[in-house]
């Protein structure tokens, strides 16, 4: 039985969410009338990447050119035209404040022996954090913990590195 | 061996795997990353199969390749290479691609929504009503077939109601209902006797006329 994991992503194909069951992680993409399951067992995942980018900045600087303009368009319209600049403005407003309200965005990164694979359903850090406490205590159930030692090895070829 | 970057592709530095926060990649980019020790597995060898001698049973798909399970469900005999083993269960190609409506179907890599194809049936000519009301003697019957044949067909395996199945029944009976109705309405309408206009005040009859 599976359980849904907090988070919904948009992309081109359509809607992205996350289960988890006992034995793996579901990807779930769903659009109109289809939709299409990636299955990820705890013990082939071999690591999890999050990159926070810039695309906060970029929605509240869309956002707030959007309410600059609106309240530009109150001042100088006609009565009439007011009521609906206003209506537009505040449904701006709630979309700046939102954005502020659900943190820096990010992407997230699955990656198994054989690919990797983004998870678009993790795309505010705040999230993804908790999302994936979550998913690495199960991917550690499975197969352990990585020791000092063991991370080391992942870069042999560089001396003095000093493991986590 | 590594962890590489999945934005530029080249190895993570160190410190990215660091539990207290972030470090920049080569490229530039943030990066948090956790690793595990599936990283030192590799990727598994598959099985190759073993050549059959003269006396043995051949696999169904590779007749110079010796069958070693017979599949669960169709009981092909299979070799090495064509047996994929599900939950205990031996399973061939064929049944495993197949098996979606049957008990593998929490294997399935794909599903179509019978109930949201349903329900945009039955309500798409309504949402779009301007464009596509005509539609509806062709889409309300055939949604409320659909609804019928597909009641239950698999949701998935992630939790799903038949919500969509309900309400897309619905919609295309009121449809149906409503075109009936209109239907009926125009049918009385046309066979009810038209009663003869009464003159308006002023005008003077044909008898009148003709006295």
């Amino acid at each position: 039985m599976y359980e849904r994991l907090p988070g919904r992503g948009i992309t081109m194909k359509g809607k992205s969410f996350l289960y988890v069951s006992d034995q793996h992680l579901l990807l779930l993409q769903e659009n109109l009338v289809r939709q299409t399951y990636r299955r990820f067992a705890y013990s082939d995942i071999v690591s999890f990447q999050l990159h926070p980018n810039q695309r906060q900045r970029v929605a509240l600087f869309g956002f707030g050119s959007v309410l600059v303009l609106f309240g530009v368009l109150i001042a100088v319209t006609p009565i009439e035209f007011k009521v609906v600049f206003a209506v537009l403005l505040a449904l701006a407003l709630v979309g700046f404040v939102m954005e502020i309200l659900r943190g820096p965005r990010c992407r997230v990164w699955l990656s198994t022996a054989v690919g990797e694979c983004e998870l678009p359903s993790l795309g505010r850090v705040r999230l993804a954090e908790r999302v994936l406490g979550r998913l690495i205590s199960r991917v550690e159930s499975a197969q352990g913990h990585l020791n000092p030692d063991q991370l080391r090895q992942l870069w042999p070829g560089r001396v003095g590195v000093q493991a986590p | 061996m590594s962890i590489y970057c999945a934005r530029c592709a080249l190895p993570l530095p160190p410190k990215a795997f660091q539990d207290n926060g972030f470090s920049r990649c080569v490229c530039g980019d943030l990066v948090h990353a956790w690793a595990f020790p599936a990283v030192f597995r590799g990727v598994a060898v598959g099985r190759n199969a073993n050549a059959r001698l003269e006396s043995e049973a051949s696999c169904f798909y590779h007749p110079m390749s010796r069958a070693e399970v017979p599949c669960a469900r169709c009981g092909r005999l299979l070799c090495n290479v064509c047996d994929i083993p599900i939950g205990g269960e031996h399973c061939c190609a064929v049944c495993f691609e197949t098996g979606a409506k049957s008990t593998v179907a929490k294997y399935a890599t794909e599903l179509v929504l019978q109930d949201s194809l349903n329900l945009l049936l039955a309500a798409g000519p309504l949402v779009l009503g301007l464009f596509l009301w005509w539609m509806i003697p062709i889409t309300a019957p055939l949604a409320l077939y659909r609804v019928f044949r597909h009641f239950n067909a698999p949701l998935g395996p992630v939790p799903r109601t038949r919500v969509r199945h309900v309400i897309a029944g619905i919609l295309a009976t009121l449809q149906l209902l409503s075109l009936g109705l209109l239907i009926a309405w125009g049918v009385t309408r046309a066979m009810t006797p038209t009663s003869s206009p009464t003159p308006a005040p002023g005008v003077t009859s044909e008898k009148d006329l003709g006295d």
